[in-house]
This record gives C-alpha cells, sequence and structure tokens, in this order.
C-alpha cells in the first residue's frame, strides 16, 4: 500500500488536568474517504483542530505528506484544507471575495482556480452574491470551495453535513465522493451521525470519550469462503425449507422469507436447486447487516 | 514579502468593503464642512494692510493692559499676543488669518484627534471580530506563520491612519484653495519655544504637527491593537486606550505634579511629540531623544506581547 498521507501517532490533548483526546493512532489514505464518528463531545472537533494547525498538541504528533504538523506546521499544511464546525465566512464580503481573501493567503490569486472549485461545489450562480444572503447549504458548499483552493492532498471536514435537509447532504456527499475519486485526494470527515457516514465513506474511526475504539471498513468484499445470511422469498415456503435441508443448510422462516447462513460461494448452487425443483423465486438477498447493528453489538448497545 | 503584501492587501479589503470607515470618511468631510461654515460666517474678512492692522491691534491691547479694570490674571496673555504681533512685524510675516487656504488647513489640524480616536476603534477590532466572525479558524489554519498574519493587521491599520491623514491635510487645503484663494498665503508660522519666538514654514509647521500626531496614534494604536489581541474584547480595548488617549496628558501632568521620578517612564506621558516643537516636556528631565527611546522601548513591548499570545493560543469554538 502506498504511503498514507496522514499519519497520526500517540495524539494526545490535554486541556488543564482533562485528557481531551487520549492517544490516537490511524492512517488516512489517498483517495479514501474516512469517517470519523462519535456522539458529541468525544473529541472530534479537538483532533481536527490540532490536524489543522488550530490547535497544540499536548503529545504524539501527526505527520502530513511526511512533515510533522508539531514542528514544521506551515510546510505539514501546505497541502490541507479544512473545514471545522461551522462554514464561518466573511458576511459582509461576496462568496467570490471570500475565496480571493484565502486563496491569496497562500499563493498570487488566480481566478482560473476559483472558477474551478466554484464550479465543482455548485456555487456559479450565487459567487458573486454576498455571503449573508447565501443558505446553509450554500455556505457549507462555499466552505468546501475554500478548502479545496490549493489543491489539497488532505480535506478535513468538521460536521459538513450538519444542518442540511437529505437533498443537501446528498450533493455534498457526491461532491466528496468525486473529489476522493477524480483528483484521488484523502478525504477525513467527521459526524455524529452514523448513517450519514455509513453512506458517505469507505472506512470509518470511531471514537468515544476521546478514544478511538473501533476502526470499521464499511465496503466490504464478501470473501469466498466467508458465512453470510441470506434472505430468501420463495414460494411453497416448506417445500424450500426442505430442500435446503437436503442440502444440509439450517432455514428459519420468518416474516414471510427464509434466513439462511450460508458460505459466500454456495450461492449459485442453492439458487440452482431452487430452480431445478421448480420453486417460484422472487428474491434471494444478502441480508447487509448495518453498521449500526455491529456497532451496537460491539459497544452493548452503548448509545451513540 | 509579496506575501505580506497580499496580507494587507486582504484586511484592506475587508475593512472597504464595510460601511465603518465609509462612516468615518463622512463624519471627517462632516467636520470639515463645518469648520468652513463657521469661518464664513464667524471670521471678518482679513485685512488688506496686515501690518497697519497689527500695529493698531497692539495699541489697542496695550490700552487694555493700562486700563485698571482688566483683570491680573488676563495680563500674561495679552502681553504674549502683543510679542506675536510685534515679532511678525519686525520680520515680516502675516498672520495666519483663518480665511486664507493655509490659515484654514491650520484650523481642521485638530481633527487628527477625530483620526486618531477612529483608528483606535478599528484597532481594538481588527484581531477581536475574527474571532466573534467565527472566520479566526480559516485564517489561521493556513500554512503560514501566524504573527504575519498579526504583524500585516496592523500594517494595514497604519496604513489606513496615514491615508486619513493625507486625506484630511489634502481635502482641507484643497477646499481652503478654492473657497479663500491662493493670495494671501502667510508662508511662516510662528510659534513659541521656551520663551522664545521662531518661525518655520508653515510646511515644516503641518509636517510637525502631523508627524507628531502620528507618532502619538502609533503607539496608541499598538496598545489598541495588543490589548484586542490579548482579550478577544474590542469593548475593553476601545474604552482603555480612549481614557489612556484623551485623560493620558492630564494623569501624567497631575503625576508629575508630585514630582516623582517614574512619571517620565510612563507610556502616555510621552506620546505627544509635538510638546517639544510647541509648549514644553510634560516631566522634568525629559528631551525629544528620551522620549523617542521610551516609546520605541514600549512599542516592542506592545507587539510583543500581543505576538507572543497569537502564537501561543489555542483557536478553540
Ligand atoms: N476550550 C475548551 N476547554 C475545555 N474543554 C473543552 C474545550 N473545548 C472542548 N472541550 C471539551 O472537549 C470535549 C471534546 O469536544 P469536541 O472535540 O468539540 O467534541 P466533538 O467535536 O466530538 O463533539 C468536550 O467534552 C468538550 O467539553
Ligand atoms: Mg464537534
Amino acid at each position: 500500500m502506498a504511503e498514507p498521507v496522514a499519519k497520526i501517532r500517540h495524539l494526545t490533548k490535554r486541556m488543564g488536568n482533562r485528557e481531551i483526546v487520549k492517544d490516537l493512532n490511524f492512517d488516512i489514505h489517498k483517495g479514501e474517504i474516512l469517517g470519523f464518528l462519535g456522539p458529541n463531545g468525544a473529541g472530534k472537533t479537538t483532533t481536527m483542530r490540532m490536524m489543522v494547525g488550530l490547535m497544540s498538541i499536548s503529545e504524539g504528533d501527526i505527520k502530513i505528506n511526511g512533515k510533522s504538523v508539531r514542528r514544521h506546521k506551515e510546510a505539514a499544511l501546505k497541502k490541507v484544507g479544512g473545514m471545522i464546525e461551522n462554514p464561518e465566512m466573511y458576511q459582509f464580503l461576496s462568496g467570490f471575495d471570500n475565496l480571493v481573501h484565502f486563496q491569496s493567503m497562500m499563493g498570487p490569486v488566480n481566478k482560473q482556480r476559483i472558477k474551478e472549485v466554484t464550479k465543482l461545489v455548485g456555487l456559479e450562480g450565487a459567487i458573486k452574491n454576498k455571503v449573508k444572503t447565501y443558505s446553509l447549504g450554500m455556505r457549507q458548499r462555499l466552505g468546501i470551495a475554500q478548502a479545496l483552493l490549493h489543491s489539497p492532498d488532505l480535506l478535513i471536514l468538521d460536521e459538513p453535513t450538519n444542518g442540511l435537509d437529505p437533498s443537501g447532504i446528498r450533493e455534498i456527499r457526491d461532491y466528496l465522493r468525486r473529489l476522493a475519486r477524480e483528483e484521488d485526494i484523502a478525504v477525513f470527515v467527521s459526524s455524529h451521525l452514523l448513517s450519514e457516514v455509513e453512506l458517505l465513506c469507505d472506512r470509518i474511526i470511531i471514537i468515544q470519550n476521546g478514544v478511538i475504539t473501533d476502526v470499521e471498513n464499511v465496503r466490504q468484499d464478501n470473501s469466498e469462503d466467508e458465512t453470510i445470511t441470506m434472505a430468501l422469498r420463495v414460494v411453497p415456503q416448506d417445500k424450500a425449507i426442505g430442500i435446503l435441508n437436503d442440502l444440509n443448510i439450517a432455514a428459519r422462516a420468518e416474516d414471510g422469507r427464509l434466513f439462511v447462513n450460508i458460505a459466500y460461494k454456495q450461492i449459485p448452487k442453492l439458487n440452482q436447486k431452487l430452480v431445478e425443483h421448480q420453486l417460484d423465486i422472487y428474491a434471494i438477498e444478502p441480508l447487509k447487516q448495518s453498521l449500526e447493528e455491529r456497532f451496537l453489538a460491539k459497544t452493548g448497545g452503548g448509545q451513540l | 514579502m509579496m506575501q505580506f503584501l497580499r496580507l494587507v492587501k486582504n484586511e484592506n479589503m475587508k475593512l472597504y468593503k464595510r460601511k465603518l470607515l465609509w462612516v468615518m470618511v463622512l463624519i471627517l468631510a462632516a467636520s470639515i464642512t463645518l469648520s468652513l461654515v463657521i469661518t464664513l460666517k464667524t471670521a471678518d474678512k482679513h485685512p488688506k494692510d496686515w501690518k497697519h492692522h497689527l500695529k493698531t491691534e497692539i495699541a489697542s491691547k496695550e490700552a487694555e493692559l493700562a486700563d485698571k479694570k482688566t483683570p491680573e490674571d488676563f495680563k500674561p496673555e495679552i502681553k504674549k499676543e502683543i510679542k506675536f504681533d510685534q515679532y511678525r512685524i519686525n520680520h515680516n510675516i502675516p498672520p495666519m488669518y483663518s480665511d486664507t487656504a493655509v490659515g484654514f488647513v491650520n484650523e481642521t489640524l485638530g481633527y487628527s484627534g477625530l483620526i486618531t480616536l477612529f483608528i483606535i476603534i478599528i484597532a481594538s477590532s481588527i484581531v477581536s471580530q475574527e474571532y466573534s466572525w467565527g472566520t479566526i479558524k480559516l485564517v489561521l489554519m493556513r500554512p503560514l506563520k501566524r504573527w504575519k498574519v498579526l504583524l500585516a493587521k496592523y500594517v494595514s491599520v497604519i496604513f489606513n491612519a496615514l491615508i486619513l491623514f493625507l486625506l484630511l491635510m489634502i481635502v482641507s487645503f484643497t477646499v481652503g484653495m478654492i473657497v479663500f484663494g491662493i493670495d494671501d498665503m502667510s508662508s511662516r508660522f510662528v510659534f513659541e519655544e521656551q520663551d522664545k519666538l521662531k518661525d518655520v514654514s508653515v510646511f515644516t509647521h503641518f509636517l510637525q504637527y502631523f508627524g507628531s500626531k502620528f507618532v502619538g496614534l502609533i503607539m496608541i494604536a499598538a496598545f489598541a491593537f495588543m490589548l484586542s489581541t490579548i482579550f478577544k474584547n474590542n469593548a475593553l480595548a476601545i474604552a482603555l486606550s480612549i481614557i489612556i488617549q484623551f485623560a493620558g496628558s492630564i494623569i501624567s501632568s497631575l503625576l508629575s505634579a508630585f514630582d516623582k521620578g517614574f512619571v517620565k517612564y510612563i507610556f502616555f506621558t510621552n506620546t505627544d511629540l509635538y510638546k517639544y516643537v510647541e509648549g514644553s516636556p510634560p516631566a522634568k528631565g525629559m528631551s525629544l531623544e528620551f522620549s523617542i527611546i521610551v516609546l520605541i522601548i514600549y512599542f516592542v513591548i506592545f507587539m510583543g506581547i500581543a505576538i507572543v499570545i497569537f502564537e501561543k493560543r489555542d483557536v478553540t469554538s
């Protein structure tokens, strides 16, 4: 695997005598969308603040493209774009002037690039208007545009979908997907909503009380030998149970469906048998255990 | 260097795209207009033969001195006026009548105090407002040193102070020229320096006046800027700076009455360098060089504290 864009090692933040974030260790890779999931107050924002140089690091370090945020902040942050908490922009400036402002902090103004990012987040129509006329969704998008100005390798977004309606969330999701795939950048997104991260991310880190409690792959490819649960909608059901029993597959009927635990590679065979016996097959589908179920199983039903 | 200039340009953009500065410019313009109206209404047309006029003035003032009804308290002032009039006649320097272009500029010099007040307000909010707007996060997550961002803000404040000073001078001179014409211009300014009368060209005078006021402004702006950076609160910075700016000289003269040695080292005892041109030093043992050194030390302290705190501080919420 290629060298990660960001390496977080033993990252700790103390405030007073309280440890807000404790010994975090993880990597962020090119082209991936990494979710950072945890309840309010878990330490997501604090972690991200340290990653973009807004807060000092109490212990440990963050390396971005091999450069230490702790020791060479300016060099490490060269290729980092971010938005922490709310997308607060200068209300009295136009969206365009806001972008000019932040771009010129990093290098000469490049109108072409401003156009590109404006288009990417779909703000072409409103970019000359004052930010105070923008809706929350437009501000979020301007926030993302601002973070993309200098073509970062790592994009850090703190709850970018907070306060958005479902269609707004969908839009943001689409941009981020496209960014990760097409521009091959690493995206690190936090959220306190499981459903949201699950839809958006490739991998999820779960943080609770400042500690990483779990790392999950969301898009897992089933390996041949893995056993999965399949739900069958077959008529008549009792005949199907008989056939399954002949195959040594235990089946359980529930809500008009049959649930079976079988090896992934056995699925075509099962299908074949059912067809042979001329059963009416309405559906054979994997019962996807949602992250939520897995998460609840792991934490014993702990509140997220 | 280019990067730093871009930072200053950013600060200017944020200032020019808001109303605050324009309201200040408007107030300044209104004040100049008011001065003009007052001058037109009240000032008598200045006399054609100024020497003759001054001679009659001296005669009537001497009569006043001789008059028993004139209170003793008024006499030193009248004597001083006679001295000035006599000096003008001897050195062939016409008085600076306020209904002349130069005289009008001289009338409006005092508005530099108004500019100082405006600049205190701007310097007090230029850092704290980024916190209250929440934009400080986006500003400080850039790959550049925080002290550069801070210094660019201060430089922008001083740059705009300079613009306002120039504006005041140019506008009142232009208005003065248009309304009063450029004939009858007094070209020299007469002033008293430690009981001796001297004269300089009016431009030297304006330069000395604005120069010394500008130094004071640089200092009080640095003070306000430091407070605003430390406390992230503009109200406190504005209040403290205004008190020091406008009550500072009273406080220091009260303190120097007690003849304490430390008074001359106080920041606001030294801010008004114009005292070294006209008037007298606020405390014993002070000189122009002394004040400049004290001011430089204070400046470094103010900016140093602001930078160290700004560099170290975690940006939360
Ligand atoms: N400035 C601060 N001083 C002390 N504690 C803080 C400060 N900011 C946040 N915290 C605490 O740190 C914890 C983590 O906060 P935060 O990182 O904002 O969580 P999240 O973003 O996951 O909701 C919270 O318990 C919060 O109370
Ligand atoms: Mg948060």
